[in-house]
C-alpha cells in the first residue's frame, strides 16, 4: 500500500479521536476577600457545579446560574466569604455544555 | 514546505496580548502595608480548524486541499459552542488559583483582588490565562 | 407542506436563543430572608447601539427596594436573547437586603 495515501487519512483519524472535545473558559470573579478568613474551625470550604446542556443554539434560559448558587446557599447557614465564580463551556458536536463553578468559605456563626 | 516556515515565523513574531475580563475588588489600606502577591495558571488552546483551513490553503496537491476542508468542517461541527479565546482541551485548570493565592498570604488577609482573563496568542494557537493579583496584609 | 414549514420558521424565529455573557456573585450574608430582584433590558437591532445606559436601570430598582438597607449576596446575570435580526439584552440582578 502507498504510505502517503495513508497518511493523511491516518492522521484526521488520529486528531479527531485523540484530541477530545475541547472547552473555553470566559471568566472568573471573585468577591469577599475583605476581611480575615476565620480559623478553620469555624471555616468550611463549599463549592457548588450547575450545567445547562445546549443543542444548536437553541436555550430557553440562563436558569443554571441560579441552580449553582441555590446549591451553595444549601450548604451553609452563616456568611459565605471568598467566592468565586467561574463560566465555561465544553464543546461538542452541534452541542455544547454551558458550566458554572461556585466556590466559597462558610463561616459558622 | 517554504511557505508554511514563512508563515509558521510570521506568526511567531506577531504574537499578541488579549485582554477578556477583567475585575477590580476593594482595596483596604488601613490595616497594615500591603506585599503584592500573584497567581497566574494558563492553558495551550489551539483551533484546530482554523490549523486545518490554513492548511488546506498553503497544501498543493488538490485531494489533499478537499480532505483538509474536511477536516476543517468536521473540527468546526465536533467543538461547537461559544468561546472566549482559543479553545483548550482541559477546563480544571483555573479550579485552584485561590488556594495558590492564599497560600502565598502567611496573615490570610488578601485585599485589593483583581481578576483578569487574559491570553497570549500567535494566531490560532494561544496560551489562555487567568490571573490573580492581590494584596497580603502585613 | 408550505404552511408547516411557515408554522416551524416563526416558532424557531420567535422562541429565541438565550446565552449567558457574564455572571458574578458577591459575598453571602448570614441573613437571607429578604431576597430583592432587579431586572432591566433594552433592545438592539443588528447589534447596534450607542449606550448601556439599561445597566443603571437595574442598579436602581435593587436601591429602590432596599432604601436604608445593606444590599449583599448580589448575583448578576448579563445574557442576550437573539432574534434573528433583533437581540435583547438583560441585566438580572438579586441580592439579601438587611435592614439593622
Amino acid at each position: 500500500m502507498n504510505m502517503k495515501k495513508l497518511l493523511l487519512p491516518l492522521l484526521a483519524v488520529t486528531t479527531l479521536t485523540m484530541m477530545g472535545c475541547t472547552h473555553s473558559i470566559h471568566m472568573v470573579h471573585t468577591d469577599g476577600f475583605d476581611g480575615q478568613m476565620p480559623t478553620a474551625s469555624k471555616a468550611k470550604y463549599i463549592e457548588a457545579r450547575s450545567e445547562q446542556n445546549v443543542v444548536l443554539w437553541f436555550a430557553d434560559d440562563t436558569d443554571y446560574v441560579e441552580e449553582a448558587k441555590d446549591k451553595l446557599m444549601k450548604q451553609c447557614n452563616g456568611d459565605i466569604r471568598a467566592v468565586s465564580t467561574q463560566y465555561s463551556t465544553s464543546h461538542g458536536f452541534l452541542h455544547w455544555t454551558n458550566k458554572i463553578l461556585m466556590k466559597g468559605v462558610c463561616v459558622s456563626s | 514546505m517554504y511557505k508554511i516556515t514563512l508563515y509558521g515565523i510570521l506568526l511567531l513574531m506577531t504574537a499578541c496580548a488579549r485582554l477578556d475580563h477583567v475585575q477590580i475588588s476593594d482595596i483596604d489600606q488601613s490595616q497594615g502595608s500591603l506585599k503584592p502577591i500573584s497567581v497566574k495558571v494558563s492553558e495551550f488552546a489551539i483551533e484546530l480548524a482554523v490549523i486545518a483551513d490554513v492548511s488546506s490553503r498553503l497544501a498543493t496537491n488538490h485531494n489533499t486541499q478537499n480532505s483538509l476542508k474536511e477536516i476543517r468542517d468536521i473540527l468546526a461541527l465536533m467543538n461547537m459552542g461559544p468561546r472566549t479565546g482559543n479553545p483548550v482541551f482541559n477546563d480544571n485548570y483555573a479550579e485552584n488559583v485561590l488556594e495558590q493565592l492564599y497560600a502565598q498570604c502567611p496573615t490570610g488577609k488578601i485585599t485589593g483582588l483583581r481578576s483578569t482573563r487574559e491570553a497570549t496568542t500567535y494566531g490560532a494557537v494561544s496560551g489562555e490565562i487567568v490571573r490573580l493579583n492581590a494584596f497580603c496584609i502585613i | 407542506m408550505s404552511r408547516f414549514l411557515i408554522a416551524l420558521v416563526a416558532l424557531v424565529t420567535l422562541s429565541g436563543c438565550v446565552s449567558l455573557n457574564s455572571v458574578s456573585l458577591t459575598q453571602v450574608p448570614n441573613d437571607r430572608n429578604n431576597l430583592i430582584s432587579s431586572t432591566a433590558h433594552d433592545w438592539l437591532f443588528l447589534g447596534f447601539t450607542s449606550q448601556n445606559d439599561f445597566v443603571e436601570e437595574a442598579v436602581n430598582g435593587l436601591k429602590d427596594q432596599c432604601k436604608g438597607g445593606k444590599l449583599t449576596g448580589i448575583l448578576t446575570k448579563h445574557q442576550t436573547t437573539a432574534y434573528v435580526l433583533v437581540f435583547k439584552r438583560e441585566i438580572i440582578a438579586s441580592g439579601y437586603c438587611n435592614k439593622a
